[in-house]
């Protein structure tokens, strides 16, 4: 059975490598990245994708925008928007509002982070309420 | 205390001037009047002659109001004026002339010694009438106050004593007024300043509370960067301690490698915005100091370019020096102000230019969004305190009114706004270069942000 595939999505790199080093070290994933949105909806729609980790405030569409998009393909695809605009009203209340979604804020726990990639693919994309970092 | 017309003073009375006249004479006066009431009662009736009766009402004698007066003034006034000596002397004013309408068979006016005499015409307000009162010349002695109508008849008299009396009590009212209002006044402005002040506090407190987001959201992804890379790196590490297989040992040294300078990266990152953030700290300077505006547009960029980063492509031109005298945190906060209303402007999607250039003895910043620009008939208002495009909540409608204190009280120069015939809000700024003197020179080295 080949590994669950997570994909990673910052406009950032400095973010996605970083990350992929983090969850590739502590969990059997792969880990996919990419800097530019529209870049990563056009794998999700073609390859295999288990889960969605995404920043939200990026060039070209917000992490929103392609949690949606991702989900027309997609389905229920469990998603974490990591994001570092605490203050946003399109965020709150998204993982009350859209089931398999959570929110969670830059600077990260890793802790936090980890386990909750490996809750949502255990449970395939029924989230259960986390709090942010 | 006035003295009695008497037999004994009977040679003030022109007793031939009786009989000379057998006109009509209406006015007369009982023998035994004081001078002061002869005088009133002839300048009251408008009249040059009184007859003075005996008690039995027989004619005692011809009083003239001019002999009247002579005597009263050189008793108690300075020098006498006959009714000639008047006309000739030609001084406006000092007496009255109503002997049309009370003195028949003269043509001539009543004379009055001009020392006593004030003219007051009647509607006049009291203040007139006290600053005629104030500016008669100083060795100028009055008794009385003439109120006379605009045809300059007589109306009445007002001892000076009452006058002075009335004045007083006019002036002591007028004080209590003038320090009831003046009371007003400083309470008003007491609560203008108060509002003021709390105005600004707001729009400081907005600011900052928005400079502040900014910067958490800015310092946010190089810490989760930080955080995790130095995991990855302790991870790694202990790996590495048990790992005996070369080519594993050797791909967790790469991880901690490329880790590591992630980490430098993500420390440089927080740094920058740390050093930008320095310029904000010198807000207590008293006096202004040199800076590189070129450095103080970087960064305030750097302040927003994460804001930034979502949807608005800055693109900035500037010499790499150009040096300005100023209080570095104001002129900070003014590019962050302009800059901030060009991302909301634009709903944080779209082209901001920014340039800075030297024009004559000026640096100029120009900052141009590709927004919609501001409606011609605002453009005079936006500059306004309290003026707002923004939502209720979102501006306080203080940062451009405050932006221009900023720039044009505080540092001498100059912030307009005009549309871009393209399409856009163009805000220039400009402020005084650094006269370049021998002095200035040598200390440019010492010149930073």
């Amino acid at each position: 059975m080949s590994k669950p595939v997570i994909v990673i999505v910052d406009d950032e790199p400095m973010v996605t490598d970083t990350l992929k080093n983090l969850i590739e070290l502590l969990m059997d994933i792969k880990a996919v990245t990419y800097n530019n949105p529209q870049e990563a909806l056009s794998y999700i729609k073609s390859d295999v994708a288990d889960i969605l980790v995404t920043d939200f405030l990026m060039p070209q569409m917000n992490g929103l925008q392609l949690l949606k998009s991702s989900r027309d393909a997609k389905g229920e695809l469990p998603v974490i928007i990591l994001t570092g605009y605490h203050n946003s009203e399109e965020l709150e209340d998204l993982p009350e509002r859209m089931s398999g979604v959570q929110v969670m804020f830059k600077p990260w726990s890793t802790q936090v982070l980890v386990d909750q990639i490996k809750q949502m693919i255990e449970s395939r994309g029924v989230g259960k309420s986390v709090q942010p970092a | 205390m006035w003295d009695v017309v008497s037999h004994a003073e009977s040679s003030i009375l022109d007793r031939d001037f009786l009989w000379e006249r057998e006109t009509v004479h209406s006015h007369w006066m009982p023998l035994g009047i004081s001078l002061h009431d002869a005088y009133h009662s002839l300048l009251e009736a408008g009249i040059e002659y009184s007859v003075l009766l005996n008690e039995d009402r027989t004619v005692h004698a011809m009083v003239s109001f001019r002999r009247i007066s002579a005597v009263l003034s050189a008793r108690y006034g300075p020098a006498l004026y006959s009714h000639s000596q008047v006309m000739k002397l030609e001084v406006p004013m000092k007496f009255i002339n109503f002997a049309e309408r009370h003195s028949p068979w003269e043509k001539s006016s009543v004379v009055v010694p001009k020392e006593h005499l004030l003219v007051i015409r009647q509607g006049n307000d009291f203040l007139t009438a006290e600053k005629k009162f104030r500016q008669r010349r100083p060795e100028l002695y009055f008794d009385d106050l003439v109120i006379v109508d605009e045809r300059q008849h007589y109306l009445g008299l007002l001892s000076a004593q009452k006058f002075t009396l009335i004045h007083s009590q006019f002036t002591k009212a007028q004080e209590q007024r003038l320090a009831q209002q003046n009371r007003l006044l400083q309470d008003t402005l007491e609560d203008l300043s108060r509002t003021q002040a709390e105005l600004v506090t707001k729009a400081k407190m907005a600011s900052l509370g928005e400079l502040i987001a900014g910067i958490a959201h800015e310092m946010n992804t190089p810490l989760g960067v930080l955080l995790s890379a130095q995991e990855v790196i302790g991870i790694a590490q202990t790996r590495l301690a048990g790992e005996n297989d070369a080519a594993r040992r050797s791909d967790l040294q790469n991880l901690i490698e490329q880790n590591k300078s992630r980490a430098m990266a993500a420390t440089g990152s927080v740094t920058k915005i740390i050093n930008s953030l320095k310029v904000f700290g010198r807000n207590q300077a008293e006096v202004m100091h040199p800076a590189n505006l070129s450095k103080l547009v970087d960064n305030a960029l750097t302040l927003l370019a994460n804001q930034f980063r979502s949807g608005i492509k800055v693109r900035v031109e500037h010499p790499e020096t150009v040096n300005i005298n100023c209080f570095s945190d104001q002129i900070g906060q003014v590019l962050l102000n302009i800059l901030n209303n060009a991302y909301q402007a634009m709903d944080g999607q779209g082209e901001i230019e920014v340039l800075v250039d030297t024009e004559g003895r000026d640096a100029v910043v120009t900052l141009r969004d590709h927004g919609p620009g501001i409606p011609a008939d605002l453009l005079d208002r936006i500059f306004d305190p309290g003026y707002t495009t923004k939502g209720v909540g979102v501006g306080t409608g203080l940062g451009l009114s405050i932006s221009r204190k900023i720039i044009e009280e505080n540092h001498g120069g100059k912030l307009t706004v005009r549309n871009h015939p393209d399409g856009g809000a163009v805000f220039q700024i400009r402020l005084p270069l650094i006269e370049l003197t021998a002095k200035t020179q040598q200390s440019k080295e010492k010149i930073t942000v």
